[in-house]
Formats: C-alpha cells, structure tokens, sequence
C-alpha cells in the first residue's frame, strides 16, 4: 500500500501547490504574450500568464507530497496502513481535490 | 502581433478539440467500467484499464496543446476582443478561467487514476476501491465540465484572425 499512499500524497501535494502559491501571491514564471518575453512575478495582471508557474508549482508540490507519503510508509507493517488510514488518504485526497476546484470556480466564476 | 505558436493555432486548436472529445469519451467509459468495483465486481478490469491508459494520454495531450494554444488565446480571444468594453464578453473569459482551473487540478486525477490502474488496481488490492472510484468520477465530472466550458467559449471566438 505504499504506492496508495504515495499517490494520496502526491495528489494532495499538487492540489495545494496549484491553490497556496496562488491565494498567498507567491513569485511565479510569468509569460508576456504580448512581448514574448518570461519574468517573474507576483501580481501577473491580466495579459501576462501566471498558468505555466502554478504547473510547475504543483509539480513540486505533487513530487513533496508523494515523497513524504512514502517516507513515513516505510516498508513493513506500517507501509500496510490500518483500515481508517487507507480511508483517512482517500477522503483528503478527493477532499482536496474538490476543495481546490470549488475555490477556484466561485473565485472565477462570471 | 504575432504570438508563440499563433501560425499553428487553428490546425492545434483542432487537435486539441479532438483530443478533447477522447478524453471525454475515454473518462465516461472508464467510470461506468469501474463502477461495480465497490461491490467486488471486476469484470471487465482488462477494458477499465485500458480507458485509464487512453484518459491519461488524451489529458495530456490534451492539456499540453492547451498550453501552447494559451498566448494566443490570452492576446488574440481575450485581450482583443471578450475582455473589450464595448464587447461585454467578459463573462466568457471568466468562464474560459474556470475550465482552464478544473484542467489543472485534473491532471492529479488523471494521473493518479492511471498510476493506480498500473501499480495498485483495486482488483489487487481492493482497499484502493473507494479512491480509484472517486477519481474516477471526479475525471469524469470535470472533463465532461470542462469540456462544456470550451465549447462555450469557442462558440463566442476561437483562436482570433
């Protein structure tokens, strides 16, 4: 069940890395169509692209989470996880899934 | 003004949207496949995965031409035209942001549901049952959502001139 775990992690690793750096204005890659040029930026404004700095944001915050899932399942008894921590990993990674959309669509929302 | 990629727009616009209508396809598929797997009932695993496989391709196929399609978009779609006063399609871009978000928490999804389909099935392990039928139904709900939203923006202008 490592794996298992690993993939909870990595999924809630990515759901805060597209949602912290974003609501917390952190300094991002930014692409300027307009100019074609990249640059780093905490407040894109509405031409430049902040998109392609939460991907890779949520890149590492998917390779942290995996990691750190799987570091504190070592192999043995643990890394089997009890009945409540299998269903503990399902419900915060679906939770964070839908927790980061539902933000992010009434954020956006017309 | 030209953009990254804007010679190819048109032609990986319409990639794009095939690519898309797999993904939708492949997602819709996949859950009605698994959708016994809470019961114990694994049927047809060989199929289920094979939908997992072509989800995960399609989506990212599908995300990496939308990401080159951006610049375009954001100059030529939102910029020119839906984000003009006089225009008054500003909605239609806020829309367009919405899909491009689900986009990207789906690709967790997308790619956690076929490592799980590879490296820990639910007919192996079943305890994975309730997280790989959940992701499942969230791939499903938001490329089918997604899906909708691109096609509303682009009924509006697509790639620009």
């Amino acid at each position: 069940m490592r794996r298992y775990f690993a993939v909870c992690g990595g999924i809630i690793g990515w759901a805060l890395g597209v949602l912290v750096p974003a609501y917390g204005r952190w300094p991002a890659p930014t692409y300027d169509p307009a100019a074609r040029r990249w640059f780093v930026s905490r407040f894109p404004g509405p031409l430049p692209i902040g998109y392609y700095g939460l991907v890779l944001y949520g890149l590492a915050g998917a390779l942290v989470g995996a990691g750190l899932a799987r570091a504190l399942r070592r192999p043995g008894r643990r890394a089997e996880g009890s009945e409540a921590s299998i269903w503990l990993g399902a419900a915060w990674a679906l939770t964070a899934l839908v927790v980061v959309g539902a933000y992010y669509t009434f954020q956006l929302w017309p | 003004m030209s953009t990254f990629a804007q010679e190819w727009a048109r032609p990986l616009l319409v990639v794009h949207a095939l690519s898309a209508a797999v993904l939708v396809a492949s997602a819709t598929h996949h859950l009605i496949w698994c959708r016994g797997y809470l019961r114990g009932r694994f049927g047809r695993v060989a199929q289920e995965r094979l939908f997992a496989a072509v989800a995960a391709l399609a989506y990212a196929v599908t995300f990496s031409l939308g990401l080159l399609l951006y610049p375009t978009y954001k100059l030529h779609v939102r910029a020119e035209y839906l984000d003009r006063a006089d225009v008054g399609l500003s909605w239609v871009a806020r829309l367009f942001d919405v899909k491009e978000m689900w986009m990207l928490v789906g690709v967790a999804i997308a790619g956690g549901l076929f490592y799980l389909s590879r490296r820990a099935h639910p007919r192996d392990q079943p305890r994975v049952a309730p997280l790989y039928l959940g992701l499942s139904v969230l791939l499903c709900l938001s490329v089918w959502g997604a899906a909708l939203m691109g096609l509303t923006v682009v009924s509006y202008r697509g790639v620009g001139r």
